[in-house]
């Protein structure tokens, strides 16, 4: 064999694992080549336009709740944090004082809670470094805790900080309504209690 | 969508009058100078902003496009006296697909067809994807958003510590390029901004395509284009780590980019094809150093290779590319950032004998991490294993001047990383929870070495495929 034709068949090689990979496999947990999957991808995509044009925030918060054991339940904690974040920006918007604490928030969860709020002034660490929920309040601060431990149930309820219920609209009542039912019914089925 | 059209269309009209009017050369057909408009473009519009901040006027739709304008202005006139050599491309273009048989043709068509795919998939996750990738979240598109909110990167994000996730005194140009939406709508919007991060991946895919073409032939070029766009680390890896995709907001995909094109502006220089290779090297290596921390490397990577390769007045050239380089680096952010504090990892400063002495105990654990991430299917294929193959191949032509030039970036570029690995301090929370007690080294190689390696893939299958004897029938490559 030449060097040509051994180059050929290495191209060959290249362009049929280029394909193998759209394939579609039957179940994604089995996939003993970890193949990866363009149609996933594009299952996906498709998916996040459908949640798109229902609320704007909606794929953010999917998408950071991807990976994550319950998806739907952390779509539904970050939906309520990035409208918490808008509405503490809308109300800097109107009153340059409005301000934020932060109060025991881990790390991870508050450098894209930070990323949400700016250009809000902020104040406050994070857990790692000694914050906690009963650092004393700075007077006029906007309190954010940190949500993460906590079930969809007590997310979806209004904060003591604070924070007001967003108003949401009929279908986005009916949707967290739909996500809460979920959370119950997985909870029943789990018997957790978490 | 029209804000992100908008930049993308002003973005190319100056890379296009940049590569005729200044460089002189024009590409190879329309999907080469596509992919260069859009290098050049991206590159210079960004370098631009930064240089309009760092003058303290403040980025903002007037100074900005002013500066813009008058640029635009300034290029029409050379870029339109140019106009014969750009004839001539186009003879020499429609040779080269004459020269191919019928089937040649259609494997050449049916693998940009492969390409387009690969590149149309990461087009439209970026542009339904909000940025998701922590990284990006922190650093790039955290930086787009003071900039659109602030009109500057040297206010309170990158001088108050509080802000040190942003990693304040890391090269910014990706997150000026991520705000020209917003300057053009007056908005900043999260999920358009970052849409703009998978352009960068069009343009890695056209350049490489005509520059091969032009050295190895159609097929070779075809071939390089289906490989790179559907590389999966680059298309369609669905969720970090590492995250380094052209969806993800990342800027490792700009960096290769700009990698890739300075080294193929460097081949054309030795080989005298180009009378301002050299010049364009220099000022993509700048756009690279501006970029990300891991351009800087690449400017002594650059100035070895010239070094071994060029035929003469060597000095001369690694010092005036190199130098370039670092010029555009100094002048647009070296010197104004001089003043912020370093928040990232910063591992010049840890380029001592006794990080360098703990790190030796560190080689194990690198090599073993490198070896199993080339070999991770899921990521990238049969990438490293058919490049190995290649490059066995065409052993022999490894020696001649381009392919030792690139060889020596690469493995510059590649020792660098492993120095980093070796010396670096890096540790998390999370690192944390899962080595309480060990070196936090293999989470972070889990997170990042990925990305490392999607910087270099580009440039290293230029390689495989220009030592290769593919499409040039076993003769020696025009390129050699």
């Amino acid at each position: 064999m030449d060097r040509t034709v051994a180059t050929q068949i290495a191209a060959l090689v290249v362009v049929l694992a280029i394909l193998v990979r759209w394939i579609p496999g039957e179940d994604p947990f089995r996939d003993p080549l970890g193949r990866g999957a363009p149609l996933e991808v594009l299952k996906l995509d498709s998916y996040l336009k459908e949640l798109q044009a229902r609320d704007p925030l909606a794929p953010t918060a999917y998408l950071r709740g991807f990976g994550k054991k319950d998806p739907d339940r952390w779509k539904a904690y970050f939906v309520r944090r990035m409208r918490d974040a808008a509405r503490i920006q809308e109300s800097y918007r109107d009153d340059p004082s409005v301000f934020v604490q932060f109060k025991g928030v881990p790390r991870n969860e508050m450098w894209p809670l930070m990323y949400d709020l700016y250009p809000v002034p902020m104040v406050g660490t994070w857990a790692e470094n000694g914050s906690t929920r009963d650092d004393p309040t700075e007077p006029g601060a906007t309190v954010v805790e940190s949500r993460l431990e906590r079930p969809v149930d007590e997310v979806s309820a209004p904060e003591a900080a604070g924070v007001q219920e967003p108003e949401l609209t009929l279908e986005q009542r009916k949707e967290l309504r739909r996500l809460q039912r979920q959370a119950e019914r997985r909870k029943a089925a789990s018997g957790d209690g978490r | 969508m029209s804000a992100l059209v908008v930049s993308l269309l002003v973005c190319l009209l100056v890379g296009v009058l940049i590569d005729r009017g200044v460089l002189g050369d024009p590409a190879f057909g329309w999907i080469e100078r596509l992919g260069r408009g859009l290098m050049l473009g991206l590159g210079s519009v960004g370098s631009l902003s930064l240089l309009v901040d760092g003058l303290g006027l403040g980025v903002s739709r007037a100074t900005l496009g002013g500066a813009v304008g008058f640029l635009v202005l300034a290029l029409v006139v050379p870029a339109w006296r140019v106009s014969p050599r750009f004839r001539l491309s186009e003879d020499e273009e429609r040779k080269s697909l004459r020269s191919l048989s019928r089937n040649e043709l259609l494997a050449h068509a049916a693998l940009l067809i492969l390409a387009c795919v690969g590149l149309a998939l990461a087009v439209r996750s970026g542009w339904l994807r909000p940025t998701f990738q922590f990284d990006a979240i922190t650093r790039w598109m955290f930086k787009a958003k003071a900039l659109a909110a602030d009109g500057t990167l040297f206010g309170v994000v990158s001088t108050d510590p509080y802000y040190s996730l942003t990693h304040q005194r890391y090269p910014p140009l990706v997150s000026h390029i991520a705000n020209l939406p917003a300057l053009v709508s007056g908005e900043f919007n999260d999920r358009i901004a970052s849409s703009i991060f998978p352009w960068f991946a069009v343009a890695l895919v056209a350049t490489a395509y005509g520059a091969l073409r032009r050295r190895s032939g159609a097929l070779s070029g075809a071939l390089a284009a289906a490989w790179i766009a559907n590389l999966p680390m680059l298309s369609f890896v669905l969720m970090p780590p590492p995250g380094a995709g052209a969806a993800s907001a990342m800027a490792d995909i700009p960096l290769s980019l700009f990698l890739m094109g300075a080294v193929l502006a460097l081949a054309d220089g030795l080989q005298a094809r180009r009378a301002r290779g050299y010049v364009e090297a220099g000022l993509l290596l700048g756009f690279a150093t501006l970029t990300k921390n891991e351009g800087l490397p690449l400017l002594v990577g650059v100035a070895l290779a010239v070094l071994v390769s060029a035929p003469r007045s060597r000095w001369r050239c690694a010092t005036g590319v190199a130098g370039l380089g670092l010029g555009l680096y100094l002048g647009l952010w070296g010197i104004a950032a001089s003043g912020l504090p370093i928040t990232d990892e910063h591992y010049l400063g840890r380029l001592h004998g006794d990080a360098f002495t703990a790190g030796l105990s560190r080689l194990g654990i690198i090599v073993s991490g490198l070896g199993e991430e080339v070999m991770n299917f899921r990521s990238w294929n049969l990438t490293w294993a058919v490049l190995t193959f290649l490059l066995m191949l065409g052993a022999r032509r490894l020696g001649r001047p381009v392919p030792r030039m690139i060889l020596v970036v690469l493995a510059v570029q590649c020792a660098s990383y492993v120095v980093a690995y070796a010396v670096t301090s890096w540790s998390s929370p999370a690192a944390a929870l899962i080595h309480p007690d060990g070196d936090p080294l293999p989470f972070l190689m889990k997170l990042t070495l990925g990305r490392l390696l999607m910087q270099v893939a580009p440039t290293a299958i230029v390689l495989g495929l220009i030592v290769s004897p593919l499409a040039s029938g076993g003769r020696p490559p025009r390129s050699c």
